[in-house]
C-alpha cells in the first residue's frame, strides 16, 4: 500500500497562498502527521527571513537567564554587562545574608535587654558590610578570579561596583537590625558613616595589599579600638557629632587617594603566589 | 546518517542540545509560517509569532506529553500565541485573509471532489465567515473564545456561525 | 615581531625563588614550557599573562612593556589565558560563563558580544553543550569551556596552563587538535609536564627546572642532545640513568653507554630525562 502525500503541484499551491480551501484545510491536515511534506515547503520559504528569525531565536535561547536582582538594576539604568557583573558577586548569596542578618538580629535583641550589648551591636555593624567586600574579594570565592586578572577590565572597576553591590544588599540588613533596637534612632545610624570611612578606607588601602588584606586590616583596627571603649562604656569618640564628621573625612580622603592611585590596584590585585 | 524523529529531538532539547533544536527549528519552520501566514495578513506578526514559538519550544520542550505528533504540539504553541498577538494589536488591513479572493474553476472543484473528497468539496462550498470558523474551531482546535480573538468577533458570533456550518455540512453531506 | 621577550625574569614568594634569572622568547607558533611540576612554569606563564609582575627582569609583550599600566592594559586586550586550575561560578551554562568573560574583556555591546560567544563555542565544539551547566559537564568539555572563553576576541596571545593535565587519552588528542590550529597565524604559550604534548604540539620549547630555564630551542635540538646515549639491552643496565622495560621485553637505558652498547635514536623524552638529572628522575618518570 503506498503511503499518500500531497502531490507537489498542491504543495506549490499551498506555500504560496492560493490554494482553494478545501485543498488548504486537507494539506493542513495531512501536514500535521508527514514529515516529508513539510519538508517539501520549505523550499518555497525565503531562506533570508528563515535566516533572520533563527538568529534571533538563538538570541533569546542563548541569553543569560537573568535574575530579579538583575533585572532590577537593569531596570535602575544599570548597564546590562555591568548588571551582569554584579549578578556574579559571590556575596550576593542567601546564605552568606542570612547569616549577616542572623548575627545581627541576635545583637539587636540582646540590646533590648542589656545597654552593653547594644554598643556591641554598633561594634559589630560596620563589621556586616566590611566582611561582605572581604568574601566578595576572596580569592577562593571568586572561582574566575585568575582569568578575571588577565582581563583588560579595570580591576578597580570590578572592585568598586562589587562593593556597592554588597553594600546596596547588606547596609539595609545591618539597618534593619538597628531600627529593632530600644531608645532613640540615633544608634540605628551612628554607624553608616564609619562605616563608609572604613571601607573607602580598606580600599584605599589595595594599592597598597592584597584587598582581602586590606579589609582584614582595617577591620581588626576598628575592633580593637571600639571594642576597649565599649566594654569600657563610653562610645562617644567613636560615634559622636564630631567624630561622625572625621569619619566623613576619612571617606572622602580615601577616596581621593584610591582616584589617585589606580593604576597600581590592578597589578597589586594578583600578589599572591 | 540516521535522522532522528521528532520525539528524539525534543527529548534532547529538555536536556539542552542546542543542535538538536536547530534541526527542529529547520523542520518545523516553514510549515509554520506558511500556515500562521494564512491566518494572519502582517508578516511582520506572524515573525514574531513563530519567534515566540520557538523560544517557547526551547524552555518547555520538557512538557511536551510525548503523545501525538511534534508537529500538533507546536502547532498549539503557534495558533495561541498568534490568538494572544492578535487579541494585542490587530493589523491594519486584517480581513480574514485565508479565504478572501480564491478561485476555484468548475473543473478543480470535481478535482477537489475526487481527491480530496465530500468533505473538501462542502467546506468549499460554504461561504468565507462560515468556513473561517469551522477552521478555527474544528482544524485549528481553538476553543470558541479563542477563535473569537483569531477572527476578531465576538464569541456569540462565532457560535452561531458553527450551527449554522454544522447544519450546511450536515444538508451537503447527506 | 617576537610576541614574548622575557629577560631575566626573577620572582620570589617569600622565601622561595620561584623563578631565578629566566630568560624566554616565543613568536607564532606553539612554545612549550617543559618541566617537572613546581618547576616554576605557572609562574613564569603568569607572568607572561600580566597577572604577575616579576621581581627583577623586563618583560616585554606584543611590543608593549606590562609594566606601564596603558600598555598591560593593551596586552590584555589582545591576551587568552586559561589558567590551570580555572574555575567556574556555580550554576553557569556554558554559554553564560563565556558571555561572562567577555564582558571581561571589555565585549560591551550585547549582540556582538553574543555572537562572539557563539563562534568560540562553535570553534572548541561546544555547540551541542552550550545550554548546559558547566557542573554537569566531564572534565575534557570544562576544559574546552576554559580555551572556548581564551579564544575570545582572537588574541594574538594565547597562555594555557598545563592544559591537557588530567584528560583521558581520547580528550588529550582532540585538545592537541585544538591548540595546534590555534596555533596558526598566533602565539600560544603553553605549559606541560608531559613530553609527548610538548612533541607533538611545540615548534620551540624551554626546560623549566627549579625556577631556571635548562634549555631553549626547538624540539629536535633537544633530542639530539640525547643521540648516542641512548641504548637497548636484555636488561637494566648498571651505568644508566634510567631504564625501562619496554613492550618488547627489552630495557630502554638512558645515560653514559658503556663500550659496544647497541645505541638506538633517542626521544625527546631521553633528552628531558637526561637534562633533568639524576635526583629527579624518578620524580618526572610518570
Amino acid at each position: 500500500m503506498t503511503v499518500w502525500h500531497l502531490d507537489p503541484e498542491a504543495i506549490r499551491r499551498y506555500s504560496r497562498g492560493v490554494a482553494p480551501p478545501g485543498l488548504a484545510a486537507s494539506a493542513e491536515a495531512h501536514l500535521m502527521k508527514c514529515a516529508a511534506c513539510r519538508g517539501a515547503i520549505s523550499s518555497y520559504v525565503d531562506l533570508r527571513r528563515v535566516e533572520a528569525i533563527w538568529h534571533e531565536v538563538a538570541d533569546r535561547v542563548d541569553a543569560p537567564r537573568r535574575g530579579r536582582p538583575e533585572r532590577l538594576l537593569v531596570r535602575l539604568g544599570v548597564g546590562e554587562a555591568t548588571a551582569r557583573l554584579v549578578a556574579a558577586t559571590p556575596t550576593l548569596r542567601g546564605p552568606w545574608l542570612l547569616a549577616v542578618a542572623v548575627v545581627l538580629a541576635l545583637a539587636a535583641w540582646a540590646a533590648q535587654v542589656d545597654e552593653r550589648f547594644l554598643r556591641m551591636f554598633l561594634v559589630l555593624a560596620p563589621l556586616g558590610p566590611l566582611a561582605g567586600v572581604l568574601v566578595a574579594f576572596a580569592g577562593g570565592l571568586d572561582p574566575t578570579r585568575e582569568i578575571g586578572l588577565a582581563a583588560p577590565y579595570s580591576g578597580l572597576r570590578l572592585l568598586l561596583i562589587r562593593t556597592a553591590a554588597v553594600m546596596a544588599v547588606t547596609v539595609p540588613i545591618v539597618a534593619a537590625a538597628g531600627l529593632a533596637l530600644p531608645g532613640s534612632s540615633w544608634p540605628a545610624v551612628a554607624w553608616l558613616l564609619p562605616t563608609a570611612g572604613l571601607t573607602c578606607a580598606a580600599l584605599a588601602l589595595t594599592a597598597r595589599m592584597a584587598p582581602v588584606v586590606a579589609v582584614g586590616v582595617v577591620a581588626t583596627a576598628w575592633v580593637l579600638v571600639t571594642a576597649p571603649t565599649a566594654i569600657a562604656g563610653r562610645l562617644d569618640p567613636v560615634f559622636d557629632g564630631g567624630a561622625q564628621i572625621v569619619w566623613l573625612a576619612v571617606a572622602v580622603g580615601a577616596g581621593t587617594w584610591l582616584a589617585a592611585t589606580r593604576n597600581t590596584v590592578t597589578l597589586k590585585l594578583g600578589r599572591s603566589a | 546518517m540516521l535522522t532522528r524523529p521528532d520525539s528524539q529531538l525534543l527529548a534532547a532539547i529538555t536536556d539542552g542540545d542546542r543542535e538538536a533544536f536547530a534541526e527542529l527549528y529547520r523542520r518545523h519552520l516553514p510549515w509554520l509560517l506558511v500556515r500562521l501566514g494564512r491566518r494572519c495578513s502582517s508578516p511582520e506578526l506572524v515573525d514574531e509569532v513563530v519567534q515566540d514559538t520557538f523560544v517557547a519550544v526551547w524552555r518547555s520542550a520538557g512538557r511536551w506529553d510525548r503523545r501525538g505528533e511534534v508537529a500538533a504540539w507546536i502547532w498549539g504553541i503557534g495558533i495561541r500565541r498568534l490568538v494572544d498577538a492578535l487579541r494585542r494589536s490587530r493589523p491594519p488591513a486584517d480581513e480574514l485573509t485565508t479565504f478572501a479572493g480564491v478561485e476555484t474553476s468548475a473543473e478543480e472543484h470535481v478535482l477537489l471532489a475526487v481527491q480530496y473528497g465530500d468533505v473538501g468539496a462542502a467546506l468549499a462550498s460554504l461561504s468565507p465567515e462560515l468556513r473561517a470558523v469551522v477552521q478555527a474551531t474544528v482544524l485549528d482546535g481553538l476553543t470558541t473564545r479563542e477563535a473569537a480573538q483569531l477572527l476578531g468577533i465576538p464569541p456569540g458570533t462565532v457560535k452561531t456561525r458553527m450551527m449554522r456550518a454544522r447544519a450546511l455540512l450536515r444538508e451537503r453531506l447527506a | 615581531m617576537t610576541t614574548v621577550r622575557v629577560h631575566g625574569a626573577t620572582k620570589s614568594f617569600g622565601r622561595t625563588r620561584a623563578l631565578d634569572s629566566v630568560d624566554l622568547e616565543a613568536g607564532l607558533g606553539v612554545t612549550g614550557l617543559l618541566g617537572p611540576n613546581g618547576a616554576g612554569k605557572t609562574t613564569l606563564l603568569r607572568i607572561i599573562a600580566t597577572v604577575l609582575a616579576p621581581d627583577r627582569g623586563t618583560v616585554s609583550l606584543l611590543g608593549r612593556d606590562p609594566s606601564r599600566p596603558d600598555d598591560r592594559t593593551r596586552i590584555r586586550e589582545r591576551l587568552g589565558y586559561l589558567p590551570q586550575d580555572a574555575g567556574f561560578h556555580r550554576g553557569f551554562t556554558v554559554f553564560e560563563f563565556i558571555d561572562y568573560v567577555a564582558i571581561l574583556k571589555q565585549m560591551t555591546d550585547r549582540r556582538a558580544r553574543h555572537d562572539e560567544v557563539r563562534r568560540v563555542i562553535a570553534l572548541t565544539g561546544l555547540a551541542t553543550v552550550s545550554a548546559k551547566r558547566i557542573r554537569a559537564l566531564s572534565g575534557g568539555m570544562r576544559r574546552r569551556v576554559g580555551l572556548a572563553q581564551a579564544m575570545l576576541g582572537d588574541p594574538d596571545l594565547l597562555v594555557l596552563d598545563e592544559p591537557t593535565v588530567g584528560l583521558d587519552p581520547e580528550q588529550r588528542l582532540r585538545f592537541r587538535e585544538m591548540i595546534s590550529q590555534a596555533g596558526e597565524g598566533r602565539t600560544v604559550v603553553l605549559s606541560s609536564h608531559q613530553t609527548e604534548d610538548i612533541n607533538a604540539l611545540c615548534t620551540r620549547i624551554a626546560v623549566i627546572h627549579q625556577g631556571r630555564a635548562r634549555f631553549t630551542g626547538t624540539p629536535t635540538e633537544l633530542t639530539a642532545r640525547a643521540e648516542g646515549r641512548v641504548w637497548t639491552d636484555t636488561q637494566r643496565s648498571p651505568a644508566a640513568l634510567a631504564a625501562w622495560r619496554t613492550g618488547d621485553g627489552a630495557y630502554r637505558n638512558v645515560g653514559e653507554p658503556p663500550a659496544g652498547a647497541e645505541l638506538i635514536p633517542p626521544t625527546l623524552e631521553d633528552a628531558y630525562l637526561l637534562l633533568m638529572g639524576e635526583p629527579e628522575l624518578e620524580a618526572t618518570r610518570s
